[in-house]
């Protein structure tokens, strides 16, 4: 990476806040075991539904479980989930896109497909993945990746189609370089700077839709807290404990707002027009 | 132009079998046996069977795709393993509310993004378009449910101004039903402006570079109609392309803010759907829902021709 590229990632706000927010929320999720003041499943129906403050800090919710420690664990389900899909999406995203763009027969199939998987609004194609295959972790996990794999490939594609065509490639092919030389020392390298910027939109919409589901009962079983799960058993109660929905809600958007922020950041640092504005 | 609307229109129709494919083979690629799953743990034997047989899961894939094919272009989607009744019975009954919150929803994101992202683009650089763009990220990452809650908390339970939830039909009197459908359509209509705002902005952006624009301020025309009579209707074409595109978010919107104002929709059929495993009914939905969305895009393709009468292909 060139050095005006590193001065420009430290001159965006962006991808220092939204870097620095994953990271937190990553040791969150991992020390959750040591930070949650109370056992996340532990009931204690004298205490139902408190308000924030003293003991508990986020309240209770309506059978007295601590909504901090909730949400604290929540930050697991939602971090897994982002990059359980940011990482297979991409992964899938890239072998199809390498393949449609340098198999023309495979190309003309395998975009159609897209194009019908990316006419289904992705929230119902993982509903009806869920119902089939029963709610868990993992299978949430597949259901959000096959909706976001289309979106991927057709980047990869694009780009790869574009690559083709330059110069540098075709000399490489003239020259005698086998495909894969190709791919691996031409292709792929010019591939990671647009797929670090999808990664983190992908990893935003797979917390995002986790979320989703959860609270509209697809999602993981609800005696597991995900952000998603504790504000869809606050919606009951709203009125009576409005704090069950907002905790989670709030660190759910500052979270997705990181993310997006990290994105939107990398894709300006790494865009050759604002380099040569600077 | 006919020769465009015609090639436009029949290119939807692959679109438009690939999708039916898809969802019809997702029972089929599902690992395990659908059917049990359907079914339920507490299932019997008896139970499983019967929701394979209507499913047509006991015959071959190629028999049920035509029968079933040949259902949905009569208008047949099945039978709702829950209930019993056909499928379009049960979505014709809950149309009109899904249909009201949608496109309200449309009218209010259009009614926010339009000025927001012509104003950011005419003052760029401003703090007005900093906050206009900073309004566009923020609406990117709340999810709709947050925002529904905010709403529902200030305007509902603190204000006492609209009902928390619920629904009436157009029937029971327009004003019932408007005051039941504000807040639900304001809050997806808020998040869906922010991705058209920012694209108004970017095209805004494009055009008052051109050099038509600034012959157009020299005659001494009024900013007003060198913004709306030139710019913006020269960036409309990227702006109807992003509001086709952002239709699908709308619909994941609508399934979402149903449950949350418990609106009883289409969006809250398929929740419901799910919660009964009634994959019938989440197939006839899924169908329409990205039937609605293909066909909102053909109509973007063909608006083309409306809006930049250059487009003759």
């Amino acid at each position: 990476m060139k050095s005006a590229q590193l001065a420009l990632i430290a001159s965006r706000p962006g991808i220092l806040f939204g870097a620095g927010l994953m990271v937190a929320m990553a040791l969150v999720a991992i020390a959750a075991p040591w930070l949650a003041p109370i056992d996340p499943q532990s009931i204690a129906p004298f205490d139902r539904l408190q308000g924030p403050g003293g003991h508990y800090w986020f309240g209770t919710d309506q059978i007295g479980r601590d909504v901090y420690s909730r949400t604290l664990y929540g930050a697991r389900v939602s971090l897994i989930v982002g990059c359980a899909v940011a990482v297979t999406s991409i992964s899938i995203g890239l072998l199809l896109g390498l393949l449609s763009g340098f198999i023309p027969r495979l190309d003309a199939v395998l975009m159609r497909v897209m194009d019908g998987m990316m006419a289904i609004p992705s929230i119902l194609l993982a509903i009806s993945l869920i119902a089939l295959t029963g709610p868990s972790l993992r299978n949430i996990i597949i259901a959000i990746t096959i909706a976001e794999v289309p979106r991927v490939t057709r980047l990869v594609r694009g780009l790869v189609v574009g690559l083709r065509g330059q110069l540098f490639v075709e000399a490489a092919r003239a020259s005698g370089t086998t495909v894969p030389v190709i791919l691996y020392r031409h292709i792929i390298p010019n591939l990671l700077a647009p797929l670090l910027v999808q990664a983190s939109y992908v990893f935003a919409a797979g917390v995002m839709t986790e979320a989703i589901l959860s609270f509209i009962g697809a999602g993981v079983p609800p005696e597991t807290p995900s952000w998603g799960n504790i504000i869809a058993e606050g919606r009951t109660v709203f009125q009576l404990a409005p704090h069950i929905v907002l905790f989670p809600s709030l660190v759910l958007s500052i979270m997705v707002l990181a993310v997006n922020a990290l994105g939107d950041g990398l894709r300006d640092a790494f865009d050759p027009r604002f380099l040569e504005k600077k | 132009m006919i020769d465009y609307v015609a090639r436009r229109t029949l290119a939807t129709i692959p679109v438009l079998l690939l999708v039916a494919i898809i969802v019809f083979s997702l029972l089929y690629l599902a690992p395990g046996d659908p059917a049990a799953v359907l079914a339920g743990d507490q299932a019997t034997a008896e139970e499983i069977a019967r929701i394979r047989a209507t499913l047509g899961l006991d015959q071959s894939f190629l028999t049920r795709f035509f029968q079933w094919g040949g259902g949905i272009l009569r208008g047949d989607l099945g039978v709702s393993v829950f209930s019993g009744k056909p499928v379009t019975t049960l979505i014709a009954q809950r149309l009109e509310p899904t249909i009201a919150l949608t496109f309200m929803s449309l009218f209010f994101a259009v009614l926010i993004a339009l000025p927001l992202g012509v104003l950011a683009a005419w003052k760029a650089d401003s703090w007005l378009d900093k906050g206009a763009m900073g309004f566009a990220v923020l609406g990117f990452s709340v999810p709709v449910f947050v925002l529904a809650y905010c709403l529902i908390f200030i305007f509902s339970v603190q204000l006492k101004l609209f009902p928390i939830q619920g629904y009436k039909p157009i029937a029971a009197g327009f004003g019932p039903f408007l005051s039941h459908m504000i807040l639900p359509s304001f809050g997806l209509g808020l998040l869906n402006a922010a991705l058209i705002a920012r694209t108004t902005r970017a095209a805004m952006l494009e055009v008052l570079r051109q050099d038509y624009i600034r012959t157009a301020q020299a005659k001494g025309l009024s900013t007003a109609r060198v913004l709306i009579g030139h710019a913006l209707k020269n960036a409309a074409i990227p702006i109807v392309t992003i509001i086709g595109i952002s239709f699908a978010m709308l619909i994941s919107g609508v399934v979402v803010t149903e449950t949350v104002f418990n609106i009883p929709g289409v969006g809250r059929l398929v929740v419901d759907a799910i919660l009964r495993r009634d994959y019938p009914v989440i197939q006839g939905v899924i169908l329409l829902f990205s039937l609605t969305y293909v066909v909102v895009n053909l109509l973007v393709d063909l608006s083309y021709v409306l809006l930049d009468p250059r487009i003759k292909l």
